[in-house]
C-alpha cells in the first residue's frame, strides 16, 4: 500500500556517533504515509542508526528528521515517550519478559504504558488474533518457537494502535519459512494502513514480498528501488 | 488511578522479592542505623527532661553553727528568707535531720551520736542565681563557713553526659546511616540491572519516565520505612527491658511509657525519606533509566 502524503523525511541527516565513527552522512529522505520500505545494506551500513532516529534513539548530529509534520531532530528527553507511543516498535532480540506468558507480555507493555486492567483484558485478544496468536496465549516465551517469540514482539507493538512500525532485522534469528511467515504479518498490517519500514539484509524475504527499497551504505543511500521496480 | 498505582506497587514488589537478599541488608542496616539515631534521641529527650526536673527539684541547704541557740534558729531562718532570690526558706532542725538520715540508712548509724548541724532548706525563684544567693546567704554570721550546698555538681554531670550522648548519637548513626546508604544504594543498582528487560520494554513501548522510576522510588522508600519501623520496634523493646530492669534494681522508680506511634511515624518517615534519597542518586547514577 503506497500513498503519495509525506509522512517521514529525513533532510540533510547527519549522525556522528564519534569523531571517527559516522553513522549517516547528509540523509535524504521522504516516505509517504502508509508506505511499505525495506532499509537493506551490510552490517554498519546506516540502516539500524536511520531507524533509531525515528525512534529518538539516536540523536542527529545535523539536518532535521520529520515525522507526522513534527520535527523529532532534537527532542526533549521527556517527549521522547510520546513519540515511542505513536510507534510500534519490533526490536531483533525480541526483548520478551521469560517469566511472564505471552498475555501478560503483552499486558505488561500495556500497563506500562497507562491501560487500565479492563482496558487490557479487552484489547489482547484482539491483538493476539492479529498476530495468531491467541491459542497459545497462556505458553511462556521459552515454550514457543522463534516465529512465535517474535509475534509477541508484534503483538506488543501493536498496543498503541501505531500508524508506523518499525521493525530493526525482524527475521534476522528465524528460519527462511518464518521469516516469510513474519514477514506476512507485517503485509498484513501494512494493508490496513500503517506505514512499515524494516531493516533487514534478507533478500529471500524482500524478493517474496516485494516493496520499496533503500540500500545504504556507509552511511549514505547507495541505491532506491521502487516498489514496482 | 488505583489500578496504577497498583501496577507500580506490584513491580516493586516483584524487584524486592528478586533482590531479597540485598533488600534485608539494605533493611536491616537501615534499622540498626535509625535504631542508633532514634533510640540516642529518645535517650537524650528522656534524660533532658529529666535534667530539668533535677533543676526544679534542686535546693540549696545552709547550715547553722552548732553553737547557735536554738531559740535563734527562727531569727536566722527570717535572715535567709530575707536575701533576694530566695523563694522559701523552712527549718529542719538537726533532730529531724537525724531522724530522717536513721531511717533512711539504718545500719551506718548504729552507735553513732547526731553529727548532724540545724539546717535551712531554701527553694529559690531563680535556679541560675544559685551561686549569687549561695554567696549571700554564707555572708550571714551564724552559717557555718561553706555551709551553704546546693546540687550543682549533679547538673554539671547531666550536662555532661547529654553532650556525650549527642556526640556518639551522631557519630554511630551517622556512620550506620552511610552504610544503609550504601546498601539501598546498591539495592537500586542491582535492582536497575535485574529490571533491565522490564525497563527496555518500558520504554519501548514508551512509558513515561515516572512509571519507569516509580517501583524504583518506592522499593527505596519501601526499605527505608520499614527499617524505621524495625528500629522503633527495637527502641521500644529496649525501653521496657531497661524499665523493667531498673524497676528490679529500685521498687520506688516510677514508669515511663515510650510514645510508639509518634516515634515509629518519625522514624519510618525518616527512613523513607532516606530510601526515595538512595534510589534517586542510584537511578541518576544509572545510564539505563535515560530514555
Amino acid at each position: 500500500m503506497t500513498t503519495g502524503a509525506s509522512f517521514i523525511e529525513f533532510r540533510h541527516v547527519r549522525v556522528q556517533y564519534t569523531e571517527f565513527v559516522t553513522g549517516l552522512e547528509e540523509l535524504s529522505l521522504t516516505i509517504g504515509r502508509g508506505e511499505f520500505v525495506y532499509f537493506c545494506g551490510s552490517t554498519g551500513a546506516g540502516k539500524s542508526t536511520a531507524l533509531k532516529l525515528l525512534t529518538a534513539e539516536v540523536q542527529a548530529t545535523g539536518g532535521t528528521v520529520m515525522l507526522d509534520g513534527q520535527d523529532i531532530t532534537r527532542l526533549p528527553e521527556r517527549d521522547i515517550p510520546a513519540l515511542r507511543r505513536t510507534l510500534g516498535i519490533i526490536p531483533q532480540d525480541f526483548a520478551l519478559l521469560s517469566d511472564k506468558t505471552v498475555w501478560e507480555n503483552v499486558g505488561y507493555a500495556m500497563r506500562a504504558v497507562g491501560h487500565g486492567r479492563r482496558d487490557v483484558r479487552r484489547r489482547i485478544p484482539e491483538i493476539l488474533e492479529q498476530v495468531g496468536l491467541m491459542q497459545r496465549a497462556d505458553a511462556f516465551p521459552n515454550e514457543l518457537s522463534g516465529g512465535e517469540q517474535q509475534r509477541i514482539a508484534i503483538a506488543r507493538a501493536l498496543i498503541n494502535n501505531p500508524p508506523l512500525i518499525i521493525a530493526d532485522e525482524p527475521t534476522g534469528n528465524l528460519d527462511p519459512i518464518t521469516s516469510l511467515e513474519i514477514t506476512q504479518i507485517l503485509h498484513d498490517l501494512n494493508r490496513a494502513g500503517t506505514t512499515v519500514l524494516i531493516a533487514t539484509h534478507d533478500m529471500m524475504v524482500v524478493n517474496k514480498f516485494p516493496s520499496r527499497i533503500i540500500k545504504f551504505d556507509h552511511g549514505r543511500v547507495e541505491k532506491e528501488l521502487a516498489a514496482n521496480a | 488511578m488505583l489500578d496504577r498505582l497498583g501496577f507500580l506497587l506490584t513491580e516493586a514488589y516483584t524487584s524486592l522479592r528478586r533482590n531479597r537478599w540485598m533488600t534485608f541488608a539494605g533493611v536491616t542496616t537501615a534499622t540498626v542505623a535509625l535504631f542508633l539515631l532514634g533510640g540516642l534521641s529518645f535517650l537524650w529527650i528522656q534524660i533532658n527532661q529529666s535534667a530539668q526536673q533535677v533543676g526544679e527539684k534542686v535546693q540549696m541547704r545552709a547550715f547553722v553553727k552548732l553553737e547557735v541557740p536554738k531559740s535563734e534558729l527562727e531569727a536566722v531562718r527570717r535572715k535567709v528568707l530575707r536575701v533576694p532570690g530566695v523563694k522559701d526558706a523552712t527549718l529542719v532542725p538537726r533532730e529531724q535531720a537525724w531522724k530522717e538520715f536513721r531511717e533512711k540508712f539504718p545500719n551506718i548509724v548504729v552507735g553513732l551520736d547526731n553529727p548532724l548541724p540545724d539546717a535551712i532548706r531554701i527553694s529559690l525563684i531563680d535556679l541560675k542565681r544559685a551561686p549569687e544567693v549561695g554567696n549571700q546567704i554564707q555572708e550571714i554570721a551564724e552559717i557555718e563557713p561553706k555551709g551553704v550546698k546546693y546540687q550543682d555538681d549533679q547538673r554539671e554531670l547531666v550536662t555532661k553526659s547529654l553532650r556525650t550522648l549527642h556526640i556518639i548519637g551522631l557519630v554511630l548513626g551517622g556512620m550506620m546511616l552511610c552504610t544503609s546508604g550504601i546498601l539501598i544504594y546498591n539495592a537500586i543498582r542491582m535492582t536497575i540491572v535485574a529490571r533491565r528487560r522490564e525497563i527496555r520494554i518500558m520504554k519501548l513501548v514508551g512509558a513515561s519516565r515516572a512509571t519507569v522510576v516509580a517501583p524504583m522510588v518506592i522499593e527505596g522508600f519501601l526499605q527505608g520505612a520499614i527499617g524505621g519501623l524495625f528500629a522503633c520496634i527495637l527502641i521500644l523493646a529496649c525501653h521496657y527491658g531497661i524499665h523493667r530492669m531498673i524497676a528490679n534494681l529500685n521498687a520506688q522508680a516510677g514508669t515511663s511509657t515510650f510514645p510508639f506511634w509518634p516515634w515509629a511515624t518519625i522514624l519510618a518517615s525518616a527512613g523513607a525519606a532516606y530510601g526515595v534519597l538512595c534510589s534517586v542518586v542510584a537511578m541518576r547514577d544509572s545510564g539505563r533509566i535515560r530514555v
